[in-house]
């Protein structure tokens, strides 16, 4: 069967074409493919999905780590799902120049402090987890009513769920990000963006990391005057603050 | 002596604004700052000849310009063209005011040029020498001046700190412990990496401590450690506006120079067309010839002498309201009362022309006075035990106080683009670290263009509307570069060529002051270095593994993957997050991660199953960098939508085990969340490869209910693969 397929792809056909003519599922067509590329010393090049209509973005593809190595030789004349890897920041617009991408296919949402009443917040959802909550909810995404919610969680952990205050808000269609205000100073607040669902319940798809607006007016004795003083005095194997800037891993998932 | 200290600093910054083209408009940027304020500062430093505990901060960009032969001989011709311009006027005929002030000019671009190539025209030279005399004190900024607390990585941070520390050492020969934050901007956290790096001492505006926890005994007439253990100087507001600012300062006088009037507006274009920009702009010469004058668009002609005359009465001024204060606070002991006053550079000669020589001036009055000038090094060796330790919360002197003129509705489009960049670097040092050193130049050469798209200069010039165009362009070109450089990396398309045009576009910073280090994570490190190659891995999507296992599907997932495992299968579980067990565990070749929920606490179950299929899609997007699916395998109804579209998005065959159908559990029911369930479930007959289905039901039983294809079979016995391929022998014996 695999011999087949290579076959086939070789005189030029679709994956998409080679599943109607063998009667397979096209999952299975794609992996014979990619196992007998990947077997006969050709790195298993990312692969893209088909493309939508609304952008060419290349889709989330498994990929085995390319290092520079011998350049691929193009085993047939139309790998229409092959794209070279490139950088995400590499896009063109309609007259050919390269532009800024208009988004990354991501899931990630960050906040960065404005004022101490007043965060600027943006975020992007990748077409997978877009295409997962319309399957779910049986509409198509651009139909899941979008929301913003500000939980305030001062002193807690917003692990465990609990927030002191949370706000919810209504958000337009295709916003991606939001300069939220007005907010209180010397607050810990994380931002969720979500939707709303039939029942009108809020679910979040996206976090930022906790963020501590700026105080505002002289602090007295504040909340920080204790964990300040037990690291000082070494109390503490790990500072009780909350430090902007962690260190990123890119493979923080990968254990 | 008085008790109490006064400490200035001088902080000079420009975007790295160098050229290969002739006649950018922005590099006159560099003229300016060279003419009108640092030669002129030099000047004071020379004429004084005594350790005045100024402390000079230059940005690496400044410092990279300023020992650039291309900027260097290019500023000789300005010169040049100057002193033709100002030969011209004077046989013009102009008014005797005119000519006064052209011989002052013609004087003084004489000296410019004279003290310029006295120093062969690297005026680093003459700073680090009189540094090494002691008669001032140096500090640097990091990399590119970008904006702490919009970083996204604490490795961004360390990179532009450590290179801008590293690039200033290599120009003067020390490595200093102090360093200017830029827009002194302080954000929790940044104190750790600077004290890491090195650093002990920064400085910051006073309603940093004023608003510190807890208030510092002390106010603002003293400096604090931050947690991490940074000296952080406040800016002392009252003395400082006595100096900047143009409404109650000393400035606004109107016999100091008007800098918005420029001989270049006041001329016919024939006539000064000549000095202007090729394509028809007028720019400023840097020959103002008129006066402040007053609230008042009639200016009169500059004079000199009356210049001079007012520097003299604004030192002593200056002098004495330091006295005052310096005496008001004069009970202040541990330490003693200090007066901060940092300053950009820039300000003092290009925007108040005097400036330079009102500091020469204050100089004498002070010690005149007996008020002690010291450094901030200086002064901490001094009175380092004497400090309070305080947390200060995100600040920075720009307007209102924090980030307005960093983030605001014209410049946040950039945000999201830098913050790619840092997570791209961290990827692309993890995965390319010392395969090659042309590798490595490589991903040094993506810093440089990173560090120099983060430059805040950029920010703040799209905030202020002024040369908006440019900075936008300038965003623009370093993102295009390092997206084109980053795809020759990935494709294998590098060479050394390459490598030396991306350089040239901007040769800032030397290879050796690149760590690419800086980007790497311990845990990256261990995933790419350390970690092994796996095989090709099943992904298992299950609502139910281990922990209280509550029916037959638990036990069947539990089953299975141990059954696969046991064929040499490498097999990834996703499964809800349970308390009292953990997130992730290993055993062999099975990785389990117990996948938390972006918020725990939903009511309704289609949306606790929707936002868990969203998490186990989130956490698939991650693992999918590192592992290669070949196959997904969900379990029950309420994994299959993630299951679905991750198929869809690998490319990958889809298999699933249903032992139960919603109409096989419910016969009887109905309602929207039956018919949601029943719906979800017929999608999974619709497209997986293979349904295996409970052997207590039969494919008629399912067929009345759903519609079903020949993917649909009854569960095979545990020791025979789903997948279809031959078991991997293991371990036979």
């Amino acid at each position: 069967m695999e011999e087949k397929i290579v076959s086939l792809k070789q005189q030029g056909l679709t994956l998409k074409q080679i599943a109607e003519q063998l009667d397979m599922p096209i999952g299975k067509v794609q992996y014979a493919w990619r196992k007998w590329r990947s077997q006969h010393g050709e790195p298993a090049k990312p692969v893209a999905a088909p493309k939508r209509k609304t952008e060419g973005k290349k889709a989330m593809t498994s990929k085995s780590k390319q290092v520079p190595a011998s350049s691929v030789k193009q085993v047939a004349s139309t790998l229409q799902h092959e794209e070279p890897a490139q950088s995400p920041l590499l896009d063109k617009g309609p007259e050919g120049f390269w532009k800024l991408p208009d988004r990354y296919d991501q899931d990630l949402m960050h906040a960065v402090v404005q004022s101490p009443n007043a965060v600027y917040v943006f975020w992007e959802v990748s077409d997978s987890v877009k295409e997962t909550l319309s399957m779910q909810f049986m509409r198509p995404w651009e139909d899941l009513p979008k929301a913003f919610r500000i939980l305030d969680i001062t002193l807690l952990d917003y692990a465990s769920g609990h927030a002191n205050r949370a706000y919810t808000f209504e958000l337009p269609e295709m916003t991606n990000s939001w300069f939220v205000r007005p907010l209180d100073p010397n607050t810990t607040y994380v931002f969720e963006f979500g939707i709303r669902t039939m029942e009108g319940e809020f679910l979040p798809l996206l976090a930022t990391s906790p963020i501590d607006t700026p105080r505002a007016e002289p602090a007295g004795h504040g909340r920080f005057a204790e964990p300040v003083r037990r690291w000082q005095y070494g109390k503490v194997e790990a500072p009780e603050l909350l430090d902007t800037l962690p260190k990123y891993s890119a493979y923080r998932f990968v254990r | 002596m008085k008790p109490g200290y006064f400490s200035l600093v001088l902080h000079a910054h420009l975007p790295y604004v160098r050229h290969e083209e002739k006649h950018r408009l922005e590099e006159r940027w560099v003229y300016e700052a060279i003419s009108e304020t640092y030669i002129p500062i030099l000047w004071q430093v020379d004429r004084l000849q005594k350790p005045l505990h100024w402390t000079v901060s230059i940005s690496p960009p400044v410092v990279e310009m300023l020992a650039d032969p291309l900027v260097q001989d290019r500023y000789v011709e300005h010169l040049d063209e100057m002193l033709e311009l100002i030969e011209i006027e004077l046989a013009e005929g102009r008014s005797e005011q005119e000519v006064e002030t052209l011989h002052f000019y013609r004087g003084r671009y004489n000296d410019l040029k004279t003290t310029f190539l006295h120093w062969e025209k690297n005026l680093n030279h003459a700073f680090r020498t009189y540094r090494e005399q002691g008669f001032i004190d140096m500090v640097t900024c990091t990399a590119t001046h970008g904006f702490n607390p919009h970083l996204f990585t604490e490795q961004a941070a360390r990179a532009e700190i450590r290179t801008g520390l590293n690039c200033f050492e290599r120009h003067y020969g020390f490595r200093p412990t102090g360093i200017w934050l830029p827009e002194c901007a302080y954000t929790p956290g940044v104190d750790r990496i600077l004290y890491e790096e090195g650093v002990r001492y920064t400085f910051v505006d006073e309603h940093a401590l004023l608003d510190a926890d807890p208030t510092p005994d002390k106010g603002i007439g003293a400096p604090v450690y931050s947690p991490h253990g940074v000296a952080l100087f406040p800016r002392d507001q009252i003395i400082s506006g006595k100096i900047w600012s143009s409404m109650i300062g000393y400035p606004g006088h109107p016999d100091y120079r008007e800098f918005y009037r420029d001989l270049a507006y006041d001329r016919d274009w024939a006539y000064i067309e000549k000095f202007m920009h090729p394509e028809g702009i007028r720019f400023d010469t840097g020959l103002k010839m008129h006066r402040i004058t007053g609230d008042t668009d009639e200016k009169d002609y500059y004079v000199r002498a009356w210049a001079e005359h007012q520097i003299d009465n604004h030192a002593l001024d200056f002098a004495q309201t330091l006295e005052g204060h310096l005496e008001a606070h004069g009970g202040q002991m541990f330490p003693p009362f200090l007066v901060t006053a940092p300053f950009d550079a820039e300000l003092f000669g290009h925007w108040w022309f005097e400036g330079p020589e009102f500091l020469g001036k204050v100089a004498e009055r002070l010690e005149e006075f007996g008020i002690e000038t010291i450094t901030p090094a200086l002064f901490l060796e001094r009175h380092f035990q004497d400090l309070e330790t305080v947390h200060v919360s995100m600040n920075t002197w720009g307007r209102k106080g924090y980030g307005d003129v960093w983030i605001n509705e014209r410049n946040e489009w950039m945000l999201r683009h830098l913050h790619m960049m840092e997570t791209q670097l961290v990827k692309d040092v993890a995965d390319y670290r010392h395969k090659s050193p042309l590798v490595d130049r490589t991903l040094i050469q993506l810093i440089r263009h990173y560090v120099l798209a983060v430059s805040s200069d950029w920010a703040f010039i799209l905030d202020g509307q002024t040369t908006a165009q440019y900075a936008a362009e300038r965003f623009r070109e370093h993102t295009r570069l390092f997206a084109e450089l980053e795809t020759a990396l990935y494709q294998d398309k590098l060479s050394d060529e390459l490598l030396a045009e991306h350089y040239r576009a901007y040769p800032f910073l030397d290879d050796v002051d690149i760590d690419i280090d800086t980007f790497l994570s311990p845990h990256d490190y261990y995933v790419t270095t350390e970690r092994g190659q796996e095989d090709e891995a099943i992904l298992v999507l299950t609502p139910e593994y281990t922990g209280n296992v509550v029916g037959d599907l638990g036990r069947r997932v539990i089953d299975e993957v141990e059954a696969r495992a046991a064929d040499g299968e490498t097999v990834y579980v996703l499964t809800p997050f349970k308390e009292g067990l953990p997130e992730y565990e290993r055993h062999n070749r099975v990785h389990v991660y117990r996948v938390r929920l972006t918020s725990p606490f939903l009511e309704h179950v289609m949306n606790q199953v929707a936002a868990q299929n969203v998490a186990y899609v989130k956490l698939a997007h991650e693992l999918v960098s590192k592992v290669t699916f070949k196959a997904i395998h969900q379990f029950d109804w309420m994994t299959i939508t993630a299951a679905r579209s991750l198929a869809k998005a690998l490319q990958v065959p889809l298999y699933s085990t249903m032992l139960s159908f919603e109409t096989t559990r419910n016969p009887h029911g109905h309602g929207g969340l039956f018919d949601a369930i029943h719906r979800i479930e017929s999608s999974i007959l619709a497209e997986a490869d293979t349904v295996f289905i409970c052997e207590q039901l039969s494919t008629e039983e399912v067929g009345m209910r759903y519609p079903i294809g020949d993917n649909v079979k009854t569960c095979l016995p545990l020791d025979a693969s789903p997948y279809g391929q031959k078991r991997l022998k293991k371990n036979t014996k």
